[in-house]
């Protein structure tokens, strides 16, 4: 295996393309298990750390910007995390475990495609896109857009996450929450994250985006449960109506795989609907205060 | 084919040629003897291999050596100090470990008292929260936690009653 250092975003897009069989190395929080298990053998590893200020976070009047380098840990002491992305810092602190979050980045989370990871299912409620490098063009892509199944994104070969660019949005609020075997070093058995916000002046009801990760292969959004949702009034008799309403939704329509490692589908489903509850009433209690 | 490193290990330089696919844990336990760093499940889920690196508990098994170009690496070993008579002391936090009962096999210890030492690094004053999280990522199959947790606890308020 070849260990290549590119310092520039043009040096490690060339080299991608250039070497057969190599890969990224952000993190390695993923790359170095599925490389230790046998489960990839790359010809090179093209390691992106000493490409400059690529670790940076940045705040621009509306918009949140994640370098390709950020990590965890970099996420949750940055200081200036707008109000209303809170789910990134309730995804931060539910990541892996102290020490696992220092290596890993927000960009690898999303390029490793792991069905369950939390970063999918966050950055897509928070309707993130990201900035895509290759030594032929820069393109922007919906994160909603990157995935196609477990482990694979649409990404093709010289190309990399430069950036993840997350617009502010006034009137809302978000949330995460996961459910998973054990606190800590675990997987997520489903997650939920989900954005709550008012239309511009404020006159309509609370509009929602709603995704689940580890529902499916890939994190999914729920364009239906997001107009159910639009239906709370804030009345328990109406709150009430409309959770079960979803719930009995997910019973029907999700179709999580049989032989996850972590929960038999009905109980998936039942998590999932938990979880959009908590989370919806987790963002209404930070946008109404 | 290998590659040149240039890293601090517990207060000492070396310039080293190290292979593209060895590990971190691997140079550090293998080469230079420095087997106070465990390899448990290899796979950075269970905290034995914890090391400090530019400050940072980091997991050596899942990091290339060829990575650490240019960082500054704190194993177990390199808590201890050596005086010229060749007497060995060590640290608050590892004395506290052994008052309390907080080793047992003693496998997972290093990767604690690692995780415990950078988590003063950077809060002298951690809370039971900021003690949970910083070894919420490491296992123990023998002590059942609470004598580890006791270790801690004591190594904090003996900080403040001197």
């Amino acid at each position: 295996m070849k260990y290549l250092v590119p310092h520039s975003l043009a040096e490690a897009s060339e080299l991608l393309l250039d070497t057969g069989n190599s890969m990224l190395l952000a993190g390695g929080t993923d790359l170095l298990v599925e490389k230790r298990a046998g489960r990839i053998s790359p010809e090179a590893v093209i390691d992106i750390k000493r490409i400059d200020n690529l670790d940076r976070i940045t705040l621009q009047e509306n918009r949140l910007v994640i370098g390709a380098l950020a990590t965890i840990t970099d996420l949750l002491r940055y200081k200036s995390l707008p109000e209303e992305l809170e789910a990134l810092h309730d995804a931060g602190k539910e990541f892996g475990c102290y020490e696992i979050r220092n290596r890993a980045t927000i960009a690898g989370n999303l390029a490793h495609a792991s069905p369950g990871a939390e970063f999918g299912s966050t950055l897509i409620a928070l309707n993130a896109e990201a900035e895509i490098f290759s030594i032929r063009g820069i393109r922007n892509l919906p994160v909603e857009n990157l995935y196609i199944k477990a482990g694979k994104t649409v990404l093709e070969r010289g190309e990399i996450i430069a950036k993840i660019i997350i617009p502010l949005r006034n009137n809302s609020a978000s949330s995460y929450f996961r459910a998973s075997r054990v606190n800590g070093m675990d997987m997520a058995v489903i997650n939920c994250a989900l954005q709550g916000f008012y239309d511009n002046n404020k006159t309509g009801g609370l509009n929602y985006r709603v995704c689940l990760g580890a529902a499916a292969s890939v994190p999914v959004r729920l364009p239906e449960v997001e107009k159910m949702l639009s239906r709370i009034d804030g009345t328990a008799a109406r709150s009430s109506e409309v959770f079960s309403g979803i719930k009995s939704y997910l019973l029907k329509t999700l179709n999580p795989r049989a032989l996850s490692l972590r929960a038999a589908p009905f109980t998936k489903k039942v998590l999932a609907g938990n979880l959009i509850e908590d989370a919806c009433c987790k963002v209404r209690e930070r946008l109404i205060k | 084919m290998s590659i040149p490193l240039h890293i601090r290990i517990n207060e000492n330089s070396y310039n080293l040629q190290v292979e593209e696919d060895e590990t971190l844990i691997s140079l550090l336990r293998d080469r230079l003897h420095l087997t106070g760093v465990k390899e448990g499940c290899g796979n950075g889920e269970c905290g034995a291999c914890a090391v400090i690196a530019d400050g940072q508990p980091v997991r050596s098994c899942i990091i290339l050596a060829a990575e650490m170009e240019g960082k500054s690496i704190t194993t177990i070993e390199g808590l201890t100090e050596t005086d010229e008579n060749g007497n060995v002391s060590l640290s608050p936090i590892q004395k506290s470990f052994i008052e309390e009962g907080a080793v047992q096999c003693g496998f997972c210890t290093p990767g604690f008292i690692i995780a415990a030492e950078a988590l003063f690094m950077r809060n002298s004053d951690p809370g039971d929260e900021a003690v949970k999280e910083a070894l919420s990522g490491h296992l123990c199959r023998c002590t059942g936690y609470k004598s580890i947790f006791k270790a801690i606890d004591k190594t904090v308020k003996n900080r403040y009653k001197t």
